[in-house]
């Protein structure tokens, strides 16, 4: 519990949301089966959609603040709106993001929240584009702070966190004390519709960006990059018997 | 008789006072509460042509036939009657006052006085069969009391003025000072004639006590209905011309607008999120049903009545209202109340289809949508709160411009081996015509086919069209009409900005949503283009020559039938186009039982085809059952939407193999002769 | 190379060593209770964390594990807890992650894997130093080795994340969204009668049975929860097989995310088979039948 904005109570809450392109719109090249995302329009992963939704949630349960962080690029910035509409207070952008490096992102993110010491930070458990999965606990790690991973629910008394976790087999029901890392699921909540008010103040608000200068020392190269299957094959059987025949190996193969 | 007079001038000072008094408390909400703004054009020349339409000649009440002629009788009777009641208080008060100077003139009106009494009493008997007897099912549950009591008090004005008519035929009202009518002669009085040889003549000081005791009974009759009316419905005698007079330019189509740069509350939340206008409505409803027994929802079982939502609001309003007053203005905040959630529930504002059926049926041409829209905007807007269903589609049309999750860069995937210019490869802005596809068309496999058929007869017509392919996006309606203005507003910038950017002038459509859209909602933004359905330039390409259609060999064996779409037939008059094509082809054709302005809504509008139905059965089996009902074999429609639901529900209720669906774009292209 | 492979799920845990084994020298470890599912596995060691396990305690063990043995590379199984107690390790020991991984070669000390990106869109195969991975269950079997491993028990550490209390998954509804296969079925089958084939062969492929609406939602011959489509589940199983649906939009929408669609209609025009990956036109009465007794 700090001192939030000259007097009110409340905890200081970080969200750390990721910008990606939207799925749906991604395309193999016909032909090569190259992935091709240059003119994919970008979103907010729905993951840090849930999160913003938590962390606005808490903040309106228990009092405080919340600050959103994309690490991203230039294209990202005008993205931090949606947050702020769907009730971020404050929002930095920092450029210089590397694909396919969650070393790198979390060191940038941690060095940040290290120097604002924030009591709650939420995030998104995977994203939806690059499965990490990772950032939760590295910047748990990094930050010193505890990590309860996959909730459904969070409650807050004094400086304690209590949250039912989502594992694969029950649910576990945790506590611990602040600083604490929470991560999301898909289950944890219906992200708002943001109500026009908040979107129209979203669209005065300003947005801090700067750029991460740091060297990026990248350890994977990739090498190709192919959809897995162009669309459905249509592959349509007017013999039973043929059809049968590939449907078992698939249903075979696939049935593993 | 000075003492009565007396008793007169003040029974009729403390009535008038009453009425007055209580106009104005109700005048004075309707004045001071509202905030929000109605948009009303002079329009001189239509105003005076709807009202009398709508209120000398009763134009809209007779979509019901028998009530429609009962209740004009009735005004039409109350109007004549003025003449009576005038002339007995302005005589009751000065015995010599002559307010139509005796002849030819006075004695025809009081013929029609004469005659419409009896009307007027034959319409009272009728209407308490209606209620009590026959009992209508949209009477049934509402303010039975009310009812009763006016009948009565009419009843008893109508009752006592033909008594004192037998009196006067009888001469024992000759000499009384303020006695009226003495001068008719009683030739023009038939109906008291014939009613006063049914008793005996009336003689002595008794018949003249019997002729104050009326003359006591017909006064006060008269100075309670004065106190009554604006106490209960009857305020619609008050409430009702007025609000037909004022009513909006262009009656069905028209949603209040939203400044977003200003207004700081969207929709309507409390009483305070109307407009004046809104409260004449609610001043207006005299609580008939016909826009509930005509409601798609209440219909098949949902808990949504439109007089409900009228008559809780005025409730709130009258409730409210009087607080306020009293308290002052500075407690508003305290005193309103929202309406969403316990007057009214979020599950009847979605259960809307914005089929304005409630609306065109109204007599008093109360606009029930707006007010069911302005309520979802307050949910939408300030809450952000709507249906699962709807919240996706909002995601999707912000992220792919289609309620649909569907890759905007295949929008225009179908028409590829068509031939067709598509203007976001082509790039060619040589054409005559845009053809506007829409959403459910362009990414709808079945719909597709509509698509594909307008195509055909566009080229089979010569006409140099283009499709604007990925640029086009939907067109905001399902936003719109789920009371999300802004996102709607924002499509509609986009797609106006599209046109303009490909000069277009001429639009075609086979959506009726894209259509309204396009036509009425984008020529408000500043689109300027003519706008047109499909059923209406098939039509015209058939009669012009420029295609011809002949039956086909199964055509002899068919039944067809035509479901009105709402956005086609109530929103903008559209009925004849399709049932004339249909009439080129074949003769053995049926309406079904609610059709034309009256149809049956297919469930799918106002946002409806991306909500669970789940309560009382489908609107759109309800439908399919009527098509049913009449031994259709082919139901033709003019609507993807419609398609949709009446598909689904076709195949649903087992008729897939005794019922065939058809677009009237589909029936033409199939039916193209060279 | 020296690997040490961990998973809270011991099944999860054997299928790393049975993959890794002959690339490397594995090592397993899992939780104690996981102990019979691991033991024959064929690892060089097997070690048992003991005690009240969070994935900050569980990191801290793996860690010990590496010091004693000098392992150079770690494989985490894919569970909620486990990519936590990855990311938490790769922050502590310094470790490159990557996550996810489909397969791994390795050649000269450089490693080959391959993983989905964008939802599933794209398979991209990436040359890496990463040294820790989290491995995507379910891209190999385990194997039962003949002799039990040697165990090591190692005693966790007090977490300063405290569990409380457990509470089962609801199970009650069924979790479409989840199941790896799906027969779903439509109008095409007749009557609720007609259910009995297509339960059969669900049960033959270990999958879920879903239908379209009407079958749900109008005949009540499936419960309402099976329905898939724009306003049902919205699935993505590996193996999705329609039998008697003809695929509308509103269907179609909720099998997107399916990686093989198979369809079974007589309709040949029926639109399900434009988006299918294999269709079979044909009465589904006599086909089902067939296809039950061929696998
Ligand atoms: C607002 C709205 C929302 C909707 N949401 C959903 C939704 O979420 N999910 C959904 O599924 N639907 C939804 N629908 C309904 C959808 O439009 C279709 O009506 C529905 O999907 C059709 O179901 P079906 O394929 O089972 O039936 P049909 O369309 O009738 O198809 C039956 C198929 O079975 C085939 N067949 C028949 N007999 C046999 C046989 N012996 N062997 C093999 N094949 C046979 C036929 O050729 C036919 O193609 C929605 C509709 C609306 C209007
Ligand atoms: S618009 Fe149609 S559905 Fe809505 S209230 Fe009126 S009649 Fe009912
Ligand atoms: S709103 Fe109109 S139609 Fe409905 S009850 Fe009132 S007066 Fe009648």
């Amino acid at each position: 519990m700090q001192y939030i904005d000259g007097g009110s109570v409340g905890y200081n809450i970080a969200v750390l949301i990721k910008v990606i392109p939207d799925l749906e719109q991604i395309k193999a090249a016909s032909g090569t089966g190259q992935i091709q995302i240059e003119k994919v329009p970008l979103r907010l992963d729905i993951l840090s959609e849930h999160a913003i939704e938590a962390a606005v949630q808490l903040k309106e349960k228990y009092g405080g603040k919340v600050t959103g962080f994309i690490f991203g690029n230039n294209e990202s910035i005008p993205l931090m709106k949606k947050a702020y509409a769907m009730g971020v207070d404050e929002g930095l952008v920092i450029t210089g993001y590397k694909e396919n490096n969650p070393t790198l992102t979390a060191s940038v993110i941690s060095e940040k929240l290290k120097s604002l010491q924030f009591d709650i930070i939420v995030l998104g458990n995977q994203s939806a584009d690059t499965y990490t999965g990772l950032l939760p606990g590295m910047i748990a790690s990094k930050i010193n702070a505890r990590l309860i991973g996959n909730v459904l629910s969070i409650e807050i008394e004094g400086k304690e966190v209590k949250a039912r976790k989502s594992l694969e087999k029950k649910i576990e029901v945790v506590k611990a004390q602040m600083p604490v890392v929470i991560s999301v699921t898909q289950e944890t909540n219906q992200p708002r519709l943001p109500p026009v008010m908040q979107i129209m103040a979203a669209g005065r608000k300003t947005i801090q960006s700067e750029e991460y200068k740091g060297q990026t020392p990248s350890y994977t190269l990739t090498k190709s990059r192919v959809a897995p299957k162009s669309e459905r094959k249509k592959q349509i059987f007017e013999k039973p018997e043929d059809g049968i025949q590939a449907v078992v190996r698939v249903i075979k193969e696939e049935a593993r | 008789m000075q003492l009565f007079s007396a008793l007169l001038i003040a029974g009729l000072a403390i009535s008038a006072a009453s009425f007055i008094y209580t106009l104005y408390s109700i005048f004075w909400n309707a004045v001071k509460i509202p905030e929000k703004p109605y948009r009303i054009k002079a329009s001189i020349g239509r105003r005076a042509y709807i009202t009398i339409r709508n209120v000398l000649l009763q134009g809209k009440l007779f979509k019901e036939r028998s009530g429609g002629i009962m209740h004009a009788l009735m005004f039409w009777g109350f109007i004549a009657f003025g003449a009576y009641s005038a002339t007995f208080f302005a005589r009751g008060i000065d015995p010599s006052f002559q307010l139509i100077p005796p002849g030819e003139i006075k004695n025809v009106i009081f013929l029609t006085v004469d005659v419409f009494a009896l009307v007027v009493l034959i319409d009272v008997f009728y209407a308490f069969l209606r209620r009590w007897v026959i009992k209508i099912p949209r009477y049934q549950g509402y303010n039975g009391f009310e009812a009763a009591f006016i009948l009565f008090l009419i009843a008893t004005l109508m009752i006592t003025y033909y008594a004192l008519g037998i009196l006067r035929i009888d001469g024992v009202s000759r000499n009384i000072p303020g006695a009226i009518m003495e001068s008719i002669p009683s030739s023009y009085t038939p109906v008291t004639v014939f009613f006063a040889g049914l008793f005996p003549k009336a003689t002595g000081p008794l018949s003249v006590d019997l002729y104050w005791t009326l003359y006591t009974i017909h006064a006060l009759d008269f100075l309670i209905f004065l106190v009554y009316i604006p106490r209960s419905k009857h305020l619609h005698l008050v409430a009702a011309p007025l609000n037909v007079i004022l009513s909006k330019d262009r009656q069905p189509a028209q949603l209040s607008t939203i400044d977003f740069d200003h207004e700081t509350r969207f929709g309507a939340t409390d009483i305070r999120d109307f407009s004046w206008k809104d409260y004449l409505d609610f001043y207006s409803c005299t609580e008939c049903g016909r826009c509930t027994f005509n409601c798609p929802a209440y219909l098949t079982g949902k808990t949504l009545s439109p007089r409900d939502i009228i008559w809780d609001l005025r409730e709130v309003v009258l409730a409210e209202g009087p607080e306020l007053r009293s308290k002052g203005m500075d407690h508003k905040d305290q005193i309103l109340k929202p309406v969403i959630g316990d007057t009214i529930s979020e599950t009847d504002l979605w259960s809307c289809t914005t089929c304005m059926a409630c609306v065109e049926q109204c007599p008093v041409m109360i606009d029930h949508v707006d007010k069911i829209v302005n309520m979802r905007r307050s949910l939408v807007l300030n809450q952000g709160k709507a249906p699962k269903g709807t919240l996706e589609t909002y995601n999707n049309m912000e992220m792919y411009g289609s309620p649909w999750v569907a890759d905007p860069s295949t929008r225009g995937d179908w028409a590829k081996d068509l031939g067709v210019n598509i203007l976001s490869e082509s790039g060619n802005d040589d054409f005559e015509i845009l053809y506007w596809v829409g959403c459910v068309s362009s990414y709808d496999r079945r719909n597709q086919e509509i698509a594909k058929s307008v195509v055909k007869i566009l080229q089979k017509a010569g006409i140099k069209f283009a499709i604007l392919g990925s640029e086009e996006k939907c067109t905001g309606d399902p936003a719109k009409r789920t009371g999300n203005e802004y996102l709607a507003e924002n499509l509609a910038r986009v797609n106006i900005d599209t046109l303009n950017k490909h000069k277009v002038h001429r639009v075609i459509t086979g959506c009726p949503h894209c259509f309204n859209s396009l036509k009425n909602d984008y020529s408000e933004m500043g689109f300027k283009a003519e706008v047109i359905h499909h059923t209406e330039f098939i039509n015209q390409l058939i009669s012009s020559g420029k295609i011809s259609i002949a039956a086909t060999q199964n055509d002899k064996e068919e039944k067809f039938t035509y479901h009105d779409s709402c956005y086609l037939g109530r929103y903008n008059k559209i009925y004849e186009p399709p049932r004339e094509i249909i009439g080129h082809v074949s003769d053995n054709y049926e309406e079904m039982s609610m059709n034309k302005s009256k149809g049956l809504c297919c469930g799918a509008g106002g946002g409806r085809l991306w909500m669970d139905e789940t309560v009382g059965t489908k609107i759109s089996h309800k439908r399919i059952g009527m098509a049913s009902d009449i031994n259709a074999s082919t139901v033709v429609t003019a609507c993807p939407y419609c398609m949709i639901m009446l598909d689904d529900a076709r195949r649903v209720t087992g008729l897939e193999d005794k019922m065939k669906l058809s677009d009237i774009s589909e029936f033409v292209a199939s039916r193209l002769t060279d | 190379m020296k690997a040490i492979v961990f998973s809270e799920d011991g099944e999860i845990a054997s299928q790393m060593v049975n993959y890794l084994k002959g690339k490397a020298e594995v090592i397993a470890s899992t939780l104690t209770e996981e102990k019979e599912k691991c033991i024959r596995a064929g690892a060089e060691k097997l070690y048992l964390l003991s005690g009240i396990a969070e994935p900050e305690n569980i990191s801290e063990a793996i860690s010990e594990i590496k010091n004693a043995t000098g392992a150079d590379y770690i494989f985490i199984g894919s569970t909620a807890n486990g990519r936590d107690i990855a990311g938490i390790l790769s922050a502590k020991e310094d470790m490159k992650p990557i996550s996810e991984i489909t397969s791994f070669e390795i050649n000269d000390g450089k490693a080959t894997v391959t993983r989905f990106l964008y939802g599933g869109k794209a398979v991209s195969t990436e040359e890496t130093s990463a040294t820790l991975y989290v491995y995507a269950p379910g891209i190999s079997e385990s194997a039962r080795a003949e002799s039990d491993t040697p165990t090591e028990t190692i005693q966790l550490k007090e977490p300063s994340v405290k569990p409380e209390s457990e509470e089962p998954k609801t199970s009650g509804g069924v979790d479409l969204e989840k199941a790896k296969i799906i027969v779903s079925v439509g109008r095409g089958l007749g009557s609720k009668e007609g259910l009995g084939i297509a339960e059969e062969l669900a049960k033959k492929v270990n999958g879920e049975i879903a239908g379209s609406r009407p079958v749900c939602l109008d005949y009540h011959w499936l419960s309402e929860d099976r329905q898939v489509g724009l306003s049902g589940k919205k699935v993505k199983p590996k193996v999705y097989i329609a039998l008697g649906i003809s695929g509308q939009i509103q269907h179609i929408a909720g099998i997107r995310g399916a990686k093989t669609v198979i369809a079974i209609n007589k309709d040949k025009s029926a639109p399900i088979f434009e988006e299918c990956d294999y269709g079979i036109v044909g009465d589904l009465f006599q086909i089902v039948p067939k296809l039950i007794s061929a696998l």
